[in-house]
């Protein structure tokens, strides 16, 4: 009894630790003057940097999506079926973006991509290539996770002994099969390039508006609405990490 | 199947081109100049400001990553403990954004509470607790550690919880019948099998606590001597440094974290090899 009650303090705590910075936030988000209002917000929405940091923001991840996608799912697919150790080769590959963290990435590129014909410093053309080598390890555990979970070697295998050509065996099985594993890792990749910070301020010198330039900008000259931002992001983050739970919840009901 | 091997193609070229290049070209410029090959900056890195910078990264590394590892400890213990599975994805959730996509707005809802005009400390002001007047700083070392560990506990949590829902029941019920008590469940038998887990999620903590830029950025700047604010101040032209100089401590904190994600891919080797124990060795340990 003594110590169901102590996990329920403990977690009780925990859910404080979390829930008052956002619960200041919330507050200091709605103030307006000595009372509480929705005007920071309303402000925002009408605000044209908003809407130009959120169409770049959106343009930026659907571009560092479908890259990801064309990039990471063909080599870790071809390797689960024919080459399993190549799986383990690429998993640790995976940890190269632990090693090379935002500012040295930063430092990185400005430095060798700072002649033609790459000369992408100053320009936001870097960032979709960086996004997706900071989601690298989300993305690629998120395909692998499926692939493990369906065992897709053995209906690779079926297709395979009934007489499917590669291509409609690609059409008909692989692709549905690896579906929500891509969707997942999709959102995720999503989710790290609507708020990244460091490589977009580093490698555009923060001339390129996204909405995290934006919120860092915004905080500092009108922190109400500044605030009111962060929890425009944080939303889009909770929101994101709660759909891809959903899928994976949904994929291991269904198998 | 010849052709397969293409579909590696593009992958291997956006690793080099965007990974090894980089990396590789930092290594080469904090190593090479004009007149041949030096160690020279390597040796400037350990001296005065930048030894400093580097002193105080891992202390605050090691202190937020210890504190945040010894609670989120406790907590996850006590998740896996509820079997209320709503409770358990819904902490989960919230850790994932957490400790992997909520760095800036973190950072500005620590501001907007623990600031100096945030929303806590004015609270408590009216109740004649002065934070300000305590020593409560955000823009100090000491600030930045709390503000680190509400990223690292949820980390912690995510990192723990697998390795912590796979200790069976049978195990705990198993030892308390042979009449162990529960210290000695917990570091004959949770101990031994959860050691792996442990390891490898600390060393993820430092690093990521060691890397961190953007909290820092926002809530200290230039106030706390951190290696991510000099080399981010670099490139943005507020500090002007040698390129070498800052390829060389580029280097050497590409050397820290190489070093921790090694140390969690051996454990994480050790742990499947660990979480296969059986429950016959659970018996011979607690007894």
């Amino acid at each position: 009894m003594l110590r169901k009650s102590l996990t329920k303090i403990v977690l009780i705590l925990f859910g404080l630790e979390m829930f008052i910075p956002l619960l200041g936030l919330s507050v200091f988000s709605l103030k307006s003057g000595s009372h509480l209002s929705l005007n920071s917000y309303s402000g925002l929405l009408m605000d044209p940097t908003f809407h130009q940091a959120l169409l770049h923001s959106l343009v930026i991840s659907l571009i560092t999506i479908l890259l990801s996608i064309v990039l990471f799912t063909p080599p870790v697919w071809y390797a689960y079926m024919h080459y399993p150790a190549i799986v383990r080769i690429i998993e640790g590959i995976s940890f190269i973006p632990f090693v090379l963290p935002g500012v040295v990435l930063g430092l990185g590129y400005v430095q060798f991509f700072s002649n033609p014909p790459f000369a992408w410093s100053g320009t936001p053309n870097l960032l979709p290539f960086a996004f997706a080598l900071m989601g690298m390890p989300f993305y690629l555990q998120a395909v692998i996770n499926r692939l493990h979970l369906v065992d897709a070697k053995t209906y690779h295998e079926a297709s395979q002994s009934l007489g499917a050509s590669p291509f409609r065996s690609w059409m008909q099985v692989h692709m549905p099969l690896l579906r929500p594993g891509v969707l997942n890792g999709a959102i995720l990749i999503f989710s790290i390039s609507m708020g990244e910070f460091a490589i977009t301020q580093l490698t555009t010198g923060g001339s390129y508006m996204t909405l995290a330039i934006y919120l860092q900008v915004l905080f500092q000259n009108n922190p109400v609405q500044g605030s009111a931002m962060a929890i425009i992001a944080l939303f889009i983050a909770i929101l994101a990490v709660f759909i891809s739970f959903i899928t994976v919840a949904r994929e291991r009901k269904e198998v | 199947m010849r052709w397969g091997w293409l579909l590696f193609v593009p992958f291997t070229i956006f690793i080099v081109v965007f990974a090894l290049i980089p990396a590789i070209g930092m290594f080469l410029s904090s190593i090479i100049t004009p007149a041949g090959v030096t160690l020279h900056f390597y040796k400037s890195t350990f001296t005065g400001q930048y030894l400093h910078s580097f002193l105080m990264t891992s202390a605050l590394a090691l202190y937020s990553s210890l504190i945040s590892m010894a609670w989120g400890t406790i907590v996850t213990w006590s998740l896996v403990r509820t079997h209320n599975k709503w409770i358990q994805h819904f902490v989960t959730t919230l850790s994932s954004t957490m400790a992997n996509f909520a760095g800036l707005p973190l950072a500005v809802a620590f501001m907007t509470t623990l600031g100096t005009s945030g929303l806590l400390t004015q609270l408590l002001k009216d109740v004649h607790i002065n934070l300000v007047g305590l020593g409560w700083n955000l823009a100090s070392f000491f600030g930045l550690m709390v503000v680190y560990t509400s990223f690292l506990v949820p980390l912690c949590i995510i990192l723990l919880l697998p390795a912590f829902a796979s200790l069976k029941n049978e195990w705990e019920e198993a030892s308390l019948t042979l009449g162990a008590s529960l210290k000695t469940y917990m570091l004959r038998v949770v101990g031994p099998i959860m050691l792996p887990s442990l390891v490898g999620t600390f060393v993820l903590l430092f690093a990521n606590a060691f890397s961190t830029y953007v909290t820092a950025f926002v809530l200290a700047g230039g106030s706390v001597n951190l290696i991510s604010i000099i080399i981010g101040y670099m490139i943005n032209g507020n500090v002007s440094l040698n390129v070498s100089l800052g390829d060389a401590l580029a280097i050497e904190e590409m050397i820290v974290l190489g070093l921790a994600v090694m140390i969690f891919l051996s454990m994480q080797k050790l742990r499947t090899s660990k979480e296969s124990v059986s429950s016959k060795e659970v018996v011979t340990r607690a007894s």
